[in-house]
C-alpha cells in the first residue's frame, strides 16, 4: 500500500501558503548521511528528503484548522499529522468523530500515502462538499474551500489559537478530557527530551507504541524527526514477538516504551540496544537491568498534560537504582505540595505539581482545575528529595493508570450503569504485573437482564483501556452505612472464584 | 480441570474482549492481547512471557486453551 516513491512537487492554481516552520519537529535532514527518516515495519524507507516533500503535499490539502487524523498506519500518521501542523492546524489525533467534532475538526484524514496523498471525509460522518483523494492520487480540494465545509453541529467552542496538538485522555467525568498543548510546548518539550536522551547518537529508534499517545507521538516520533533520527514503526505489529524480530531485522539501536511492552519484548528476544526508556507505568530499576543487560538505561515520567515528559534519570545515577523517575526536565519545576497547597520538605509525600513551558493549555471546553496558581496539578503522589529527584508513590485519588493512561473507577463504573440492564455498577483496580493496573467490575443486573448482553454492550461502549477485564454480576453492591462504595469488600466478593 | 473445562474457561476469559466462536481468528489490538494474556494467567495461575504472546497460540480460543493446558501440564 504504501510507496517509497520520491513525490513530484504539486502545481496547481492554488495560491501557495506560508508553511508554517517545522524545524522544531522535523530536522531538515537525516543526523546520518543518507539514513531515512522512516521505516515501515514492512521494510519500506522514506528520505527526510521526501518526508518534507511529502508533508508539504499533504499541508497543501488541509486548512489552517483543527483536523482530525483516523489514519490507521503509523507512517501515514505522521504524514498526516505533520501535514496538518505544517498547514499551520491544530492536529487532533483520533479515531472517534464526536472528539473530532468537539475539538472543533470538521474534516478527519483517513489515510496519508507516503507520498503525500490524503483521503479525507466530513467528521460529520456525511458526504463532504470535497473529493476525497483516493491514496495514491493528489487530493484536488482547494484549503479554502475546505476551510468553508459547514460543521454539521452546533459551532464548537474555539480552541485556544496557540493550540497545535489536541488529545484525548480519559478523565473522572463521563466524556474523553481533551488536553490542548501549545506549539510552544511541545517544541520546549521535544528540545529537552533531546538533553538527555542520546538519539543523536544511537538514532535508529524502535516506535513500538501506538501513535495516539504523547509518550509515542510526541515523545519518540517527534523527538526522533527533530534529531535527524531514523524512525523504525513497529506499532502496527500486533505481538511483541513480531516487534523483537523487526526490531532486529532493521537495526534498532534505541527503544522506548512502557515496562508491560518492554518486558515483552526482552523475552520475545529483541536484539541488543544501545539504550532504553521506560515511561507511563512504574517500573523496577532491577528489572529494566535484567531485561536490556549493556544498554544505557532511563527511567521517566511524564503525562499527556505535560506535553508529556516532566523527568528522567539514566542508569549511571545512584538515583535510578534507588526507584526515583528522575530530575525535571530543563526548564521544568515539580514540587510536591500538602493537601493545603503547601510545599513539602525535602522527602515529605505530597501531591506532585508541574510548572514550566510544556504544561497544557487547559482541558478544551471544560474548567481546567488542575491548573492552579502552583502549576499543573497532576493528581500523582510522591516525594522530592533534597538534590530534586522525584520518586512517585500512587495516586491521589481513584485515577488509575492503566497501561499508561489514566481512567477514573468512577468514570467507568458510571458508563457501565448506563448501559441496558444494568442498575448498579462499581469498578475496582487490582494490581497487574503488566499494565500496572487492569480494572474488575461489579454490576447489579436490573431485573430479567442478560450479563452477556451487558458484556456485549460494554464492549461497544468502552475503549480497550476503560474496559474492565473482568465484569460479574452481584445480588446488590457492598455500601458503607454511609452509603458510599465499600471497595475492599468488593474486592472480597470478585476474588471469589 | 479437564480440557473441556480449561476451553470453557478460556472462552470466557475472550469473550470479555471478543465474541468470537472457538476457531474464528482473534482479532484484538495489541494493548487487549497483553490484558487477556495477564487474565489468563491470573486465572490458571500461570506465568506467560513475551514468547508465548504468538499468533499461535493466541490465534484463537481453541488455540489458546490448547497452550494454556499444555502449560498447566508443563509449567506447574
Amino acid at each position: 500500500m504504501l510507496s517509497g516513491a520520491k513525490p513530484r512537487a504539486r502545481k496547481s492554481a492554488v495560491p501557495t501558503r506560508r508553511p508554517a516552520d517545522l524545524s522544531a519537529f522535523l530536522a531538515a535532514g537525516p543526523v546520518v548521511p543518507g539514513a531515512p527518516a522512516l521505516v515501515t515495519s514492512a521494510g519500506d524507507a522514506l528520505s527526510y528528503a521526501a518526508l518534507h516533500a511529502s508533508v508539504a503535499r499533504a499541508a497543501a490539502q488541509l486548512p489552517a484548522a483543527p483536523v482530525a487524523v483516523a489514519v490507521a498506519d503509523p507512517a501515514g500518521i505522521l504524514v498526516a499529522a505533520l501535514g496538518v501542523l505544517a498547514a499551520g492546524g491544530v492536529l487532533v489525533p483520533t479515531r472517534d468523530d464526536a472528539v473530532a467534532r468537539r475539538a472543533g475538526a470538521a474534516l478527519v484524514v483517513t489515510a496519508a500515502a507516503l507520498d503525500g496523498a490524503l483521503e479525507v471525509r466530513s467528521a460529520g460522518g456525511l458526504a463532504t462538499p470535497l473529493d476525497p483523494a483516493p491514496v495514491g492520487r493528489p487530493a484536488v480540494a482547494a484549503p479554502d474551500r475546505v476551510a468553508t465545509t459547514p460543521s454539521p453541529a452546533a459551532p464548537p467552542l474555539a480552541l485556544d489559537p496557540r493550540a497545535a496538538l489536541v488529545l484525548a485522555t480519559s478523565g473522572t467525568s463521563g466524556a474523553p478530557r481533551l488536553v490542548v498543548l501549545s506549539r510552544d510546548g511541545l517544541a520546549a518539550n521535544i528540545a529537552a527530551i533531546l538533553e538527555y536522551l542520546p538519539v543523536r547518537a544511537h538514532p535508529r529508534t524502535a516506535v513500538v507504541l501506538p501513535l495516539q499517545y504523547a509518550y509515542a507521538l510526541v515523545g519518540q516520533c517527534l523527538v526522533g524527526l527533530a534529531a535527524g533520527a531514523t524512525l523504525l514503526l513497529l506499532g502496527d505489529l500486533r505481538f511483541p514477538a513480531a516487534q523483537a524480530e523487526a526490531m532486529a531485522r532493521l537495526g534498532a539501536s534505541g527503544l522506548s516504551s512502557v515496562p508491560t511492552s518492554l518486558r515483552l519484548l526482552s523475552e520475545a528476544g529483541a536484539p541488543p540496544l544501545a539504550y532504553v526508556a521506560s515511561a507511563g507505568a512504574p517500573v523496577d530499576p532491577r528489572d529494566l537491568r535484567a531485561w536490556f543487560p549493556g544498554a544505557r538505561l532511563f527511567n521517566q515520567w511524564g503525562l499527556t498534560e505535560a506535553s508529556p515528559r516532566v523527568t528522567a534519570v539514566g542508569d549511571t545515577e545512584e538515583a535510578f537504582d534507588a526507584g526515583s523517575v528522575g530530575r525535571p526536565l530543563t526548564g521544568i519545576e515539580v514540587t510536591a505540595r500538602r493537601t493545603d497547597g503547601t510545599p513539602c520538605a525535602p522527602g515529605e509525600l505530597g501531591e506532585l505539581y508541574v510548572r514550566g513551558p510544556s504544561v497544557m493549555l487547559g482541558y478544551h471546553g471544560e474548567p481546567t482545575t488542575v491548573l492552579t496558581p502552583h502549576g499543573l496539578r497532576t493528581g500523582d503522589l510522591g516525594r522530592v528529595d533534597a538534590r530534586g529527584f522525584v520518586y512517585l508513590a500512587g495516586r491521589a485519588d481513584d485515577v488509575v493508570k492503566i497501561a499508561g493512561e489514566r481512567v477514573g473507577l468512577d468514570e467507568v463504573a458510571a458508563a457501565l450503569a448506563r448501559l441496558p440492564g444494568v442498575a448498579q455498577a462499581a469498578a475496582l483496580a487490582v494490581p497487574d504485573r503488566w499494565t500496572g493496573a487492569r480494572l474488575e467490575a461489579a454490576v447489579v443486573l436490573a431485573p430479567g437482564a442478560d450479563l452477556a448482553d451487558v458484556r456485549r454492550a460494554a464492549r461497544a461502549a468502552l475503549p480497550a483501556a476503560r474496559r474492565p477485564a473482568r465484569l460479574v454480576a452481584v445480588a446488590s453492591l457492598p455500601l458503607t452505612s454511609r452509603g458510599k462504595l465499600c471497595r475492599d469488600t468488593l474486592r472480597r466478593l470478585l476474588e471469589e472464584p | 480441570m479437564t480440557p473441556d473445562e480449561v476451553l470453557s474457561e478460556v472462552r470466557a476469559l475472550t469473550h470479555e474482549f471478543a465474541e468470537v466462536g472457538d476457531d474464528d481468528p482473534l482479532d484484538l489490538e495489541s494493548l487487549e492481547v497483553v490484558q487477556l494474556a495477564e487474565a489468563v494467567e491470573a486465572r490458571f495461575g500461570l506465568v506467560l512471557s513475551g514468547r508465548d504472546l504468538v499468533p499461535e497460540y493466541f490465534g484463537t480460543i481453541r488455540r489458546l486453551a490448547a497452550h494454556v493446558a499444555y502449560l498447566r501440564e508443563h509449567r506447574r
